[in-house]
């Protein structure tokens, strides 16, 4: 179980990160997914690191309703000084996690494991305990919500006129 | 796939992938500060007593203001429609009705916990499509994000303010305390501390209004800390507590613990 959480620990956290915003609760959150793969172990899975992600975006489900303030108000915090050299990388990741909070749980775990984990429809239909179709009515839900609030409709695209 | 779309598909990729760079360095021995934190001074306070698992302090049946394990069940599923907890509430109203019958889909560890069904209840004033309530909890409709909850359910999870007329006697069970001082030894524990009591006492819960409320509790001084002999049971084994609550402001200031006769 060590070899197995340091193995994946740091992709795992980074995974939860995308979910929560913020870093304590992302440490909670893989934290008590690998206490939990502790009690029950590992050596019978197939793929442990899959269903680690399943056990954490289940988690997160229940978790994330209450971290919203504290998301909320990391969302606030102006760009550092030492950021300043780095302010078009920052704008964007800000207005990223910004765009992500705007998102039911279910519709951003799905974004995170498709364009963050790079999940197949069937893959993600198995971290997020659902039918495939029910990942592809996700991800149709969520997509506009993030191109509003992305504002990409006002970027100029490849061949538009006038 | 339009160019839009591809569009957003690049951004999400470039982005998703920057943003998770923020993340915290992984650390193995990392323990958990954040919910335990509040629970961590009644659980050192009586060493002993408490059940230590993997760096998170459990204190018995705390609910949703427990660390470790109790984020389960946490899906709940009525004629294919997904509803999710509706967060930490401080008041659970009550029901208005049977509505249908939906099934809870296991928990986290989906090997240990079989689904199961249960009965799911209408929340008084609001459409089950958007909330229900089933096994104590309420629960939303999984297209709600956080910042457009339901009204309802938000007021859910605001304090509770104190309204009594002088001192009042209630029972209830304490989910958490927190002492200010660190514990001595073994079962120490002193005011100044903040406690939270979930209660079905109707002088809280302004009659049938509410299933129960939870309150945040001051205890001043050392008449309000709950004798030695009964904070075992009180604290860690869900014994009922009889408590002297009064106002002060619109906070809740305790004057006496004790344990419940049964």
């Amino acid at each position: 179980m060590a070899t197995f959480a340091g193995e994946e620990g740091p992709r795992l956290l980074r995974f939860a990160f995308l979910l929560t915003g913020n870093n304590e609760d992302a440490q909670d959150l893989v934290q008590t997914v690998f206490w939990q793969l502790s009690r029950r172990g590992v050596s019978d899975l197939v793929d442990p690191a899959m269903y680690a992600r399943r056990c954490l975006v289940n988690l997160n489900h229940s978790m994330g309703r209450r971290v919203a303030a504290h998301l909320r108000a990391l969302s606030r915090h102006p760009v550092t000084d030492s950021a300043a050299d780095h302010a078009p990388d920052v704008a964007n990741r800000d207005a990223m996690k910004r765009a992500l909070e705007v998102l039911p749980p279910r519709q951003r775990a799905a974004v995170v494991l498709r364009y963050y984990e790079d999940l197949s429809d069937e893959q993600m239909a198995e971290a997020l305990s659902c039918a495939p179709g029910t990942v592809r009515s996700l991800l149709s839900r969520a997509l506009p919500k993030l191109r509003r609030q992305l504002c990409l409709m006002d970027e100029p695209t490849e061949g538009a006129t006038g | 796939m339009n160019a839009p779309d591809d569009q957003l598909e690049r951004v999400l990729r470039r982005d998703l992938g920057a943003l998770a760079e923020d993340a915290p360095r992984y650390d193995p021995e990392y323990r958990r500060p954040s919910r335990s934190r509040k629970l961590s001074a009644v659980a050192v306070g009586v060493a002993g007593l408490a059940v230590v698992a993997g760096g998170a302090v459990l204190l018995t049946d705390s609910g949703q203001e427990s660390g470790g394990g109790a984020s389960c069940p946490n899906m709940l599923i009525v004629k294919g429609t997904e509803y999710f907890p509706a967060g930490d509430l401080q008041r659970m109203p009550t029901s208005a009705g049977l509505v249908s019958s939906g099934s809870v889909p296991g928990g986290c560890d989906a090997g240990a916990d079989a689904p199961h069904a249960v009965d799911v209840y209408a929340m008084s004033g609001m459409p089950p499509r958007q909330v229900v309530i089933a096994g104590d909890m309420v629960w939303v409709n999984q297209t709600f994000s956080d910042r457009e909850m339901p009204l309802a359910v938000q007021r859910l999870r605001e304090p509770v303010t104190c309204r009594l007329k002088g001192a009042k006697s209630v029972r209830g069970h304490i989910l958490s305390a927190n002492s200010a001082t660190p514990p001595r030894f073994d079962g120490d524990f002193t005011a100044p501390y903040t406690m939270q009591l979930r209660s079905s006492d109707p002088t809280l819960t302004q009659g049938d209004k509410w299933r129960w409320v939870i309150v945040r509790v001051r205890g001043l001084d050392e008449t309000a800390v709950p004798p030695r002999e009964t904070r075992r049971g009180i604290f860690h084994e869900g014994a009922d507590a009889e408590v002297v609550l009064r106002c002060e402001g619109n906070g809740f200031v305790v004057e006496r613990v004790a344990l419940a006769s049964r």
